[in-house]
């Protein structure tokens, strides 16, 4: 029927077009009926099409002998010509179009359809078959060039793409290193060619091809180097990261957050963007879930890592993005490019940074080689994860909402605060953030009463924790239970009193002489507020008789206060229980502190007595023997007395207490002194390098408010990790435990005398 | 010992000193940044001691000197320290050709002649120090002079102003509450954008496009309060950085002078003011 048409009106058609048609005939002939009729209705419409084309020739001419290579290439290639512009053009395409199509129709196929979207992004019109002969030149290199065939495809959808990354000299790179994986797997080599290469985004390719060798030797099933050369194993953005040379986040993350912080005028968590593995989009770069920022840990610079994080900066709570005029913006690039222009409008010099790394990584160097129409994206660009800020911000609703009718008496901010850091810590389900959060605000049974059935006067704080792993704090994390010592009546200082009377009386009385004047006068001095009588008359009468008068007849009155306050902290943990030559630790920190305490009184500094013990982090126990403002009476003498070893050792939320209700005494020197008898450590502590790198933090977070911490240990092994807690000068490890209560007392004049 | 308005001067010959030279003839140039004036002359007009509240740098004093001059008033201004005594401010004996000569205190002097007089700093005073004003400050209106058992009456036109930065906590609660509820507060804090640029513009003589940067470094470092900086960067450093450049010093170089190294010693904070300014300029 067609055919009996198409040749009714044939006379108006050309040779050509009817060598065309009938070869495009011929090569259905195998075909059911059904199928190639609809087939060859197709191809009469195109010939017609083709006949009014100025090319007509050419086209006719080479959409015959594409026939008689495969009929599946026909049609798609009616379609892509019609975008194919000058004769001379059409010529090679159609070359090209064959000799794919030997290698693999599928990959012809996919070139044909491609066409018309390569020639709207990319730059130049001969760039077009730089872009076919570059997947032609893949095939022709491989050994196995049958393996090739999805890496080629992919290639050519990607490379036509408009959010394609890289130049096309860049792709042609790719795809040599292509041939390289599909010696071992085709599926890998497309991954690859798909998403993969962007994990390599910022190594050069040196480092490429290492990252290449680390997958093919590392990897040893088919899933395995999928999924390391797709870059969704942690493997190969791992890998990627030790090669970059150049800067570890963990060293800049402070000063990267710092400068975050100016500008958005809140603070900004960064985190290793490690966590985000395997969320839908996530390539390895930088990129944000809204509310946190997730860099790479490791960048070739810091100027690098700067723009990255300062780029995701602008997109921190803006989900859905807007520009400037309010539209909403959902196209990566347009995204990318408007944070860039806010960014520079705030921080102009960033101008020149940008374009030198621009020029660094053969961007916009020379735009009109590069084949490519439209920005290429910058390095610092990262990824964008719309799904993940989408599910983050659904996440908090969701949360807040059931934690307001939960926890009411949580403050909301409070409550963002902890969403925000679980979250940064890479937790992402809801539920399993409901949990966490559970564990945090909720009542947990412990082997310690709860202060409520104590019946005690009990303040709680919540304090942060170093995590070391983090490299960040972790916000609110411990509770200190803030209770009062026993007061049940005992005989524990008068015993001490009774045998160490001596000593004390020693002890006060040095003391005594360390207690300076509050005001002393000075007579006949040249200036002064008040005139000395005496020394008046005097120079009076020297004058009358004659000698020149002295202008020495003033007093003056010069503050020397001795401004100093202390505070102590006893370590009441289950070890302390031990005992050294018939002594239990916890009675010679008891005698020693009772001791201090007579020589305080008479020296009248002010001074505060903590002794504290733990049992997890939110029971951070710090039981009061006398604060500040209280007096060492008999009430304070009973508490010490009742002071026994209980649980465990949270130093560093204990030193943040102690350096809190240090910051609320107004005395120029502040010391806080704290007696140990082992490392720290308590449950859900980490590790010894942990717990040790939080107490660190917490004895450099009171030194930075003007407080000078002392440690003194009666634990023979602390050295080593009291030398990495604090510098050897700010701690005493005794050699005998009994000593502590003479050196005691020493060590503090010496410190303040 | 007192720092006195512009006149570097030692007690003993504070009686060359006439209550004219406190007078401000030429307006101090002064951008007002909300209704600080209008509350001040009220109180003024009501005799009601004033505190000034605010971080340092931010125009306690520039205020203060504006309103002298407005009101057409001396000014006298005492810079308060620990060592200040009462007879600093009242006044003492002198001993001069054989006999003592009283000589009164820049306190006594402002009391006498109706001047508005300034403690700046008044919690760096001790507190036996600052007791001294409080007669002044209810509505006695008196300074007694015990040495020499005198009672000044207050002229109908002085007025008590005080100032403290709140920024340092555990001073704070060195200023009395008996005294400090007897002042009538304004705040101040760093001048909103407009205001800081026009500032930094008249001030540290920089065009428009400079004061602009300028006061956008100063709100970002003011971001990192929370990062160890004990106070935010204040106008002051803002003026002086504008002046270095106005000068000639580089704009970068201006900027690690006056704010970076001024602001902090934190290594890695230093390292993100840089980063901060290297953006701006
Ligand atoms: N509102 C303002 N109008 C004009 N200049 C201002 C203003 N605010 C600040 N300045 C500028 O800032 C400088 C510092 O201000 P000023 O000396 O008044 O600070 P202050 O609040 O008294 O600080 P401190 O508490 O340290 O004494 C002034 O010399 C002036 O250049
Ligand atoms: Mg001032």
């Amino acid at each position: 029927m067609i055919l009996q048409d198409f040749h009714q009106s044939s006379n108006k058609i050309s040779a050509a077009a009817k060598k065309a048609y009938e070869a495009a005939r011929a090569s259905v002939a195998h075909l059911r009926p059904r199928t190639s009729k609809g087939f060859l209705l197709e191809v009469e419409r195109e010939i017609r099409e083709a006949e009014k084309s100025p090319d007509k020739h050419i086209i006719l001419a080479e959409a015959k002998q594409i026939s008689l290579l495969n009929w599946a290439l026909v049609l798609p290639f009616f379609n892509a010509v019609k975008k194919v512009p000058a004769d001379n053009l059409i010529l090679q395409f159609s070359n090209l179009v064959q000799q794919l199509a030997v290698h693999d129709i599928d990959a012809a196929v996919t070139f044909l359809k491609r066409t018309p979207v390569a020639l709207e992004n990319l730059e130049d019109q001969q760039d077009l078959i730089t872009w076919g002969k570059q997947g032609l030149r893949a095939f022709e290199t491989a050994k196995d060039k049958k393996k090739m065939w999805k890496a080629v495809k992919a290639y050519f959808i990607e490379a036509s793409d408009a959010n394609c990354r890289y130049p096309l000299d860049r792709w042609s790179f790719f795809l040599e290193q292509a041939i390289r994986i599909a010696a071992v797997s085709v599926d890998a080599t497309e991954g690859f060619i798909q998403h993969g290469n962007r994990v390599c985004l910022l190594l050069n390719e040196d480092e490429t091809i290492r990252w290449i060798d680390k997958g093919l030797e590392g990897c040893g099933s088919e899933q395995e180097l999928i999924n390391y050369f797709n870059g969704t194993s942690l493997k190969s953005v791992e890998a990627s990261d030790c090669l970059v040379s150049g800067v570890p986040l963990k060293n800049k993350r402070n000063t990267l957050s710092m400068i975050c912080e100016a500008l958005l005028g809140q603070p900004v968590k960064l985190r290793s963007n490690s966590v985000l593995l395997g969320c839908k989009g996530f390539n390895g770069g930088a990129a944000t879930d809204g509310h946190n920022i997730f860099l790479p840990d490791m960048a070739p610079s810091f100027g690098l890592f700067k723009l990255m994080a300062l780029h995701q900066t602008m997109l921190l709570q803006r989900h859905p993005y807007t520009d400037l005029n309010g539209k909403i913006l959902t196209d990566p690039t347009q995204i990318h490019l408007d944070a860039d222009k806010r960014l520079i409008r705030q921080l102009p010099g960033l101008l020149h940074e940008i374009n030198k790394y621009s020029a660094d990584h053969h961007i916009d160097q020379h735009p009109e080689k590069l084949g490519r129409t439209g920005p290429v994206p910058k390095p610092w660009w990262g990824d964008i994860l719309p799904d993940l800020m989408k599910e983050t911000d659904e996440t908090i609703t969701a949360i807040k909402e059931k934690a307001a009718e939960k926890y009411e008496n949580i403050p909301p901010e409070l409550l963002e605060s902890l969403l925000t850091s679980m979250l940064a810590g890479g937790e992402r389900e809801q539920n399993a953030l409901w949990k966490l959060l559970g564990e945090m605000l909720d009542d947990i049974d412990f082997d310690s009463p709860d202060p409520e059935e104590l019946q005690e006067s009990v303040k709680t704080f919540f304090y942060k924790e170093w995590d070391r792993k983090l490299c960040d704090y972790k916000l609110e994390w411990c509770q200190v239970r803030q209770r009062i010592a026993r007061e049940d009546p005992n005989d524990f200082i008068t015993r001490i009193n009774d045998r160490l009377r001596g000593i004390i009386l020693l002890i006060r009385k040095q003391f005594m002489k360390l207690k300076p004047e509050m005001f002393r006068k000075y007579r006949a001095q040249p200036t002064g507020d008040a005139l000395d009588i005496d020394a008046l008359v005097e120079a009076l009468v020297d004058m009358r008789s004659g000698a020149p008068m002295s202008e020495n007849v003033y007093i003056r009155r010069d503050k020397r206060i001795r401004d100093v306050s202390v505070f102590f902290l006893v370590d009441l943990s289950g070890s302390t229980d031990e005992v050294f030559n018939g002594r239990r630790v916890i009675d010679v920190q008891k005698e020693a502190m009772a001791i201090m305490a007579e020589a305080l009184e008479a020296l009248g500094d002010p001074y505060a007595i903590y002794g504290f013990s733990s049992e997890g982090r939110f029971r951070v126990d710090m039981f009061n023997v006398k604060d500040f403002n209280e007096p060492y009476d008999e009430k304070a003498q009973y508490r010490l007395g009742n002071l026994q070893p209980l649980g465990l050792t949270r130093m560093g939320t204990v030193v943040r207490h102690a350096t809190y209700k240090l910051e609320e005494v107004s005395s120029t020197i502040k010391i806080l002194i704290i007696l140990t008898d082992g490392r720290p450590y308590d449950m859900e502590y980490g590790n010894l390098e942990y717990a040790i790198s939080d107490t660190k933090k917490a004895i450099q977070e009171a030194r930075s408010k003007n407080i000078h911490p002392f440690i003194i240990t009666s634990d023979k092994k602390g050295s080593d990790y009291l030398q990495m807690i604090s510098p050897q000068t700010e701690c005493v490890i005794l050699p005998k435990v009994e000593l502590l209560p003479t050196l005691l007392p020493a060590l503090y004049r010496r410190l303040t005398g | 010992m007192q720092n006195i308005h512009s006149k570097t001067t030692s007690p003993k010959n504070l009686n060359g000193i006439a209550i004219e030279d406190y007078h401000i003839t030429t307006e101090p140039f002064y951008v007002s940044t909300g209704n600080e004036i209008s509350l001040f002359e009220s109180a003024y007009r009501l005799k009601m001691p004033v505190l000034l509240k605010g971080p340092t740098g931010c125009g306690k004093t520039r205020f203060l000197e504006h309103m002298a001059w407005k009101l057409s008033r001396p000014l006298v201004t005492i810079a308060c320290h620990e060592d200040l005594t009462a007879s600093d401010l009242v006044g003492r004996y002198l001993l001069r050709d054989n006999e003592t000569v009283w000589q009164d205190g820049p306190l006594s002097l402002a009391v006498k002649h109706g001047a508005i007089c300034y403690l700046d700093e008044a919690v760096e005073a001790r507190k036996d120090t600052t007791v001294v004003i409080h007669p002044l400050t209810d509505n006695r209106r008196i300074l007694p002079q015990e040495k020499r058992g005198l009672l000044l009456e207050a002229h109908p036109d002085f007025l008590l102003v005080m100032s403290y930065n709140p920024g340092y906590q555990s001073v704070m609660k060195d200023l009395k509450h008996s005294t400090r509820q007897r002042f009538l507060a304004i705040d101040f804090t760093y001048p909103p954008s407009k205001e800081e640029q026009a500032i930094v513009m008249e001030e540290g003589q920089v065009d428009e496009n400079t004061a602009e940067r300028l006061v956008k470094l100063g709100e970002m470092v003011r971001n990192l309060r929370q990062q160890g900086l004990e106070e935010g960067i204040s106008t002051r450093l803002l003026v002086y950085a504008g002046r270095l450049i106005s000068d000639g010093v580089l704009p970068k170089e201006a900027c690690q002078a006056a704010v970076t190294r001024a602001m902090t010693d934190d290594m890695e904070l230093q390292e993100a003011i840089t980063e901060i300014i290297a953006g701006i300029f």
